[in-house]
Formats: C-alpha cells, structure tokens, sequence
C-alpha cells in the first residue's frame, strides 16, 4: 500500500513538473528533432512485420501520453476513435478471408501514427513545426502554402460558425434549422474564400511579393546554462532514434 | 506626387462606370481625405492608386511617371512602385497571412532585400511605435480587432513607403485604439509622409485633411476643397 502511494507521489510530482514547466521543456526540445522522431516512429511502425514491434511503441507513447495534463490528454484521446474505428471497418473482410492478424496489425499501425501525431501536436505548435521543415531546406514557398492553408480553414471554419448562430438566431422553433442552412453556409463560405484568397494575394503585391518567404528567426536571449540544457535535453532525445531502430531490428529478426 | 488624369473605369461584367474622368492633384507631404457615400468608387480608385487594377481611359502618374500594367510587369519596377505606396486595408484579417506578428512586419522587409541587420532594427522599431513587443511570437489571425489594425499598420509603415493609402483608419477601433491611430497618422503627415484617407469620419477628416475630396453616387469628383 505505502509503495503504492510512493509511486503514484513520484508520477504525480514529475507530470505536475511537467505541467508547470511545459513552456521550458518544449522549447528545449528542438521541434525538428520531435518530427524526425514522429516520422521515424510512423515509418517503421508501418515497415514492422510483426505487432510485436507496433506494440512496444504504442506502450511508450500511451506511457508518454499519460504524463500529460489532462486536457491534453483528452484533446490527443478524442482525435483517436474515428480513424482506428474506419480501418478496422475498412479492414473487417480480412477476417472473413482467413487473415484475422492483418485486421489487429493495420489498426494498430493507424492507431499508433495517429497518437504519435497528436503528440507531436501537444508538444510543437504549427509554428515551430513550419520552422522545422525550413530547418530541412523545404522550399519556401512550400512552407508559405501550408501556413496560408491552415490559416485560411480557421478562419472560414470561424466564419461558417458565425453564419451558423445567425441562422439559428433567425431560425428559432424550427427544429431542423441546420440541415436547412447548411446548403447556404457551404456555398457562402466558399465565395468567402474565394474573396479571401483575392485580398490576401493584393495584399502580398501590395507588399512588393516576389516568392521570397523568409522567417526573422530573431534569436531568443538565452543564459549559457540554459544552452547547455537545451543540448543535453536534445542530446536525451535523441538517443530515442537509435532505440527505435535498434527495437526495429531487433524485432524483426525475431520474425 | 499623385495625379490621376480623366481616369474612367468600369467593372469587368458592368456597364455602369465605377469611375467617370476622374482628376485631381495630390501634393507630396499632404493628406487628402476622400469622402463620400458607400459604392461611390473610392475603393476602387484606391485600386488603380496601388496598381491592382488599371484604368480603362485616362492617366495615373506617380512622381511624373505613368503607371500602367506593362510597367508593372517588370519586377525591379513593381518593387520600386509598391516600395513608394503602401496600403492598410479596411479589413486588416485578410492582410495578414504571416504566423507570428514579428514575421508579418518583416515579410515586406524581406521583399525589399534589405539587409538582415537592417530588417531586426526597423522590426523592432515598428514592434515598438505600435505598442506590439508583447504580441510578437503571436500569430496575427487570433489577434483581436484592434492589435490586428496596428499589426497591419506596422508591417506597412516598417516599408517606409513615401505614399501611404488607408481605407476607413478607425473601423472596427475602441476609443483608444482611434486616439492612437489618429495621433500616429497625424504624426506621420507633419514628418512629410503623403497620406491617402477614405473615411466616413469627419472629426478624422477634419483632423487630418489638407485637402477634402468629395465623390458621390454619379461616381465622379463633386468638389475639391484646400484647408
């Protein structure tokens, strides 16, 4: 019972460090590094013969996934169910046509890459994922399209919620109001976007755009301890790579 | 200098003139303040100003130079043009397409080829004229009306462009955010800046305008006042 307690005292004081420290311990580790691992995981999860190996690594990310605050938790947790449930769906012929092991496999390979996903959603915002790929010399402009695009669907998605409520505002007693209006939602917000992308394109001219895309890429003031414990964190990090191949061979050869 | 000479222009798909001959002067170092009632063509004169659309009839010329659209072509040209004349939009969401606020004012900058030494310090002068240090890693869509206004205000005036073109300063503006628009603007006039005001606002106008322009639903110029 006592070791019990101890136990749940030590998880309880490192996710509450965790949590009190989470702006320190994100930035000290390099996104980069987050999405080589991220990448790494989802490829030899999906080269992996076996489950065995899938396995593994779904146990440490649900053991990474449980230090997490809550909400956290829950945000990465709700993104799960939708995906794993459409591929054992997609997968359940298998089962009739004498490969039961495939239907367990391939769901569990989607359910991994998908946590792993919205960990690294949790851990590295859409910024410093962007900053990543200019780290790995992806085009600029490249870069550019992906910021615009997620920019523009929150910014449509904010302006259909927003015709959402006046229609249910101008819809009161009606009880199917929004199969109704989606129909106008869809196609007015599609006008909007249009519109958007035509102010946002005079906009950039305005701005003398050539194609150039850069970042300021404004160093941040740091403490020489504090660069000594971003690179012993990434040094840490990293060390995840050659586990996951090591565990990867490993595994294998145990086919 | 600005002059439009007998500009006319009309919508593609319309037969109604957005524009009829259409002349004026605007000194260098002016503010000229466009009034008028909604759909009357001052945005779309503001469109032919900055070199988005073109006119069908007459002539628009920059510091004596013609501005067409074969000369807009030329790149060296079109940086040089857009260099000289900046625009805040009405609606400052759909101009702000950087992640973070700090980027937005330097993305002009970059355009410019100015040297990195040179785009920190005018980043950090404009973070600081529009009162934004603690917004700068801030992705400018989730800004809220106001620190977008000043976002978009940054990021032109950062280009130190000679010819600035606003559409409506105060829209979307609390009491206080219109107080330090309006001072800035001011400011900005009397060091010799060339100012291009649409508003509805007439204490604005008042404040700012050496000369008054008055457009109405005919879509022609009914009056140019000096004050």
């Amino acid at each position: 019972m006592n070791m019990n307690l101890r136990v749940m005292r030590l998880i309880a004081a490192f996710t509450d460090a965790e949590t009190r420290g989470s702006q320190n311990a994100q930035s000290r580790i390099s996104p980069a590094l987050r999405l080589v691992v991220c990448i790494l995981t989802i490829l030899l999860c999906s080269l992996s013969r076996n489950a065995f190996y899938t396995v593994c690594v779904i146990a440490v990310l649900l053991m990474v996934l449980a230090m997490m605050p809550a909400k956290a938790v829950r945000r990465a947790a709700e993104k799960l169910p939708l995906p794993v449930l459409m591929t054992a769906l997609l997968m359940l012929p298998a089962v009739f046509l004498g490969s039961p092991r495939s239907l367990v496999t391939v769901t569990m390979k989607v359910f991994c890459a998908i946590l792993c996903l919205s960990l690294l959603n949790e851990k590295a915002s859409w910024k410093e994922l962007t900053g990543a790929l200019e780290r790995f010399h992806a085009p600029e402009l490249f870069i550019m399209t992906l910021d615009t695009t997620v920019r523009f669907f929150v910014l449509l998605g904010r302006w259909s919620n927003r015709m959402l409520e006046a229609i249910s505002l101008r819809r009161v007693g009606e009880k199917n109001w929004k199969n109704a209006g989606m129909g106008g939602v869809l196609g007015t917000t599609w006008l909007k976007s249009q519109r958007m992308v035509q102010a946002s394109t005079e906009a950039m001219v305005c701005r003398c755009f050539d194609g150039t895309y850069k970042k300021t890429g404004f160093p941040k003031e740091t403490t020489k301890q504090d660069r000594q414990r971003n690179v012993l964190a990434n040094a840490v990090f990293a060390l995840v790579i050659p586990a996951l191949i090591a565990g990867f061979v490993l595994t294998q050869k145990a086919v | 200098m600005i002059e439009c000479r007998n500009i006319t222009y009309t919508w593609p798909g319309n037969r109604e003139k957005a524009l009829d001959d259409i002349s004026f002067v605007i000194e260098d170092g002016t503010c000229a303040v466009f009034e008028g009632p909604n759909g009357c063509g001052k945005s779309t004169l503001f469109r032919i100003l900055l070199g988005l659309s073109f006119p069908d009839q007459g002539t628009y010329l920059l510091d004596g130079e013609t501005i067409t659209q074969e000369k807009l072509k030329h790149e060296d040209f079109s940086r040089a043009f857009h260099q000289k004349i900046g625009f805040i939009f009405q609606n400052s969401e759909v101009q702000l397409f950087c992640d973070s606020v700090e980027n937005e004012i330097a993305f002009g900058l970059y355009q410019l080829h100015l040297p990195q030494e040179e785009i920190t310090n005018r980043v950090k002068k404009a973070l600081g004229e529009f009162h934004l240090e603690d917004l700068r890693q801030r992705a400018p869509f989730n800004l809220s009306g106001g620190e977008q206004k000043r976002t978009a205000m940054a990021a032109v005036f950062a280009m130190e462009p000679k010819v600035i073109v606003i559409d409506e300063p105060l829209s979307g503006l609390d009491e206080d955010g219109q107080a330090f628009v309006r001072s800035f603007l001011r400011a900005k006039r009397d060091a010799g800046t060339t100012l291009i005001v649409a508003t509805h606002n007439r204490e604005l106008a008042d404040d700012l305008a050496n000369v008054r322009i008055r457009m109405d639903r005919t879509h022609r110029i009914t009056d140019i006042r000096k004050v």
